[in-house]
């Protein structure tokens, strides 16, 4: 099982590589608009708090029987999800992650085994980061969280219910005779570009579609059968509504993020992730028929949801390819 | 020429997506956060940390709590 350590999720894998690590924190970032307009990557605000589900007696029993990790959210606000491996070892993890148990890259409901046709996973090194649900190629729509029952989420608007909410992850190294194979030397690629008297009342919060965003999903390069499925670490991610945190946590509640018109204001850099060359996988048909955010709100409220309107972006910083780099993760005031 | 101040070796950190720990011990430091746990509690620390520190990786990590899996 993960450990949490620093505010992320640490995999170890000692049956396969007594050095392997691999990691994933979960990276606040700004909403972008929500319009026709594709826009580059966004930084990462630094992350997110992560805290055991078990210390907190006052989440509601079903949150408590998933176990698994807390994090705060505001309303419509914004995440990545940032993958790292350890110092010395680059082992191989194919990684699957759903949104209120809808998985993220075909939007068919969660099955734990992974899936070739289609590709249900991305693969870790090939793949740095998710920000959101595969819709085309080439094209991601931005995780952002909404209050789990007004469907606005993915989940609801796919199953007409709101049972799970959260980010549901699952990681798989590669076989140890695969990777012993592979660990020397590294291919050359080409770079293109309960108990509680007094229980909390439920805050959960689930993942709906934002804006549009280029990111592509690669293809896995290993065979399905270089995966060592036995091996599997899997953990449910609980969203809880930041207005609760303290609460529940007692913690300083987290601020506000900046919107994508304070991030363009300031004149500040947008990103652009290139890849191996590869053909991205085509995004999910179910998942680019989900309404965005955006035109849910428009059409619940009549009116336009705030921070929608576009922004001018400059040429954004070119990343990659295999991105082990660092996306860049700046402080912001009021962090 | 004396090592960069525990800011700079964040900020160096981050940059470089390194582990900001082992950033901070290529300086010779250590983070504020734990060493301010080390100095709420000396007694109890010193003690654990003195047992732990000849024991392999594997048999520290077995002290730090794995997320727990439930029904879902």
């Amino acid at each position: 099982m993960p450990t949490l350590e620093n505010n992320a999720l640490a995999f170890r894998f000692p049956e396969v590589d007594p050095e392997a690590r691999f990691s994933i924190d979960f990276q606040r970032t700004l909403r972008i608009p929500d319009s026709d307009r594709d826009y580059p990557l966004p930084p990462g605000f630094g992350r997110f708090p992560l805290r055991h589900v078990e210390d907190y007696a006052a989440l509601p029993a079903d949150t408590r029987r998933r176990g698994g990790v807390i994090l705060p959210m505001w309303q419509a606000e914004a995440l990545w999800l940032n993958f790292s491996g350890g110092r010395g070892s680059d082992l191989p993890v194919a990684v699957k992650v759903a949104a209120g148990k809808i998985n993220a890259v075909t939007g068919e409901t969660w099955t734990a085994p992974l899936n070739r046709n289609p590709q249900d996973y991305v693969v870790w090194p090939e793949q740095p980061w998710l920000d959101g649900f595969a819709i085309e190629p080439g094209v991601i729509r931005q995780f952002v969280a909404m209050p789990l029952g007004e469907g606005y989420s993915v989940e609801e608007q796919l199953t007409d219910e709101a049972e799970w909410g959260g980010l549901q992850i699952s990681v798989t190294p590669m076989r140890r005779e695969v990777w012993a194979r592979l660990k020397a030397p590294r291919p050359v690629y080409h770079i293109e570009p309960c108990a509680s008297v007094m229980p909390v009342p439920s805050a959960a919060m689930g993942l709906g579609a934002g804006g549009r965003m280029r990111q592509s999903i690669e293809r896995d390069p290993h065979a399905l059968e270089d995966w060592d499925q036995r091996a599997t670490q899997r953990v449910f991610v609980t969203l809880w509504h930041a207005s609760r945190w303290r609460a529940l946590t007692g913690e300083q509640v987290p601020t506000e993020p900046p919107s994508a018109q304070d991030y363009a204001r300031a004149g500040l850099p947008w990103f652009q992730h290139y890849g191996r060359g590869a053909a991205p996988l085509p995004g999910s048909d179910t998942l680019a028929k989900v309404k965005s955010l955006g035109s849910l709100h428009q059409q619940q409220t009549g009116a336009a949801l705030p921070g929608s309107g576009d922004v001018a972006t400059p040429e954004p910083v070119r990343l990659g390819p295999g991105a082990k780099g660092p996306r860049p993760i700046r402080s912001w005031f009021g962090w | 020429m004396a090592p960069p101040s525990e800011e700079v070796l964040r900020l160096l950190a981050a940059e470089l997506g390194e582990d900001t720990d082992v950033m901070l011990a290529l300086g010779g430091k250590i983070s504020a956060d734990l060493r301010a746990a080390i100095l709420a509690r000396p007694k109890l620390f010193a003690e654990l940390i003195r047992s732990l520190k000849d024991m392999p990786d594997h048999a520290v990590l077995r002290l730090v709590r794995e997320v727990e899996d439930g029904d879902w």
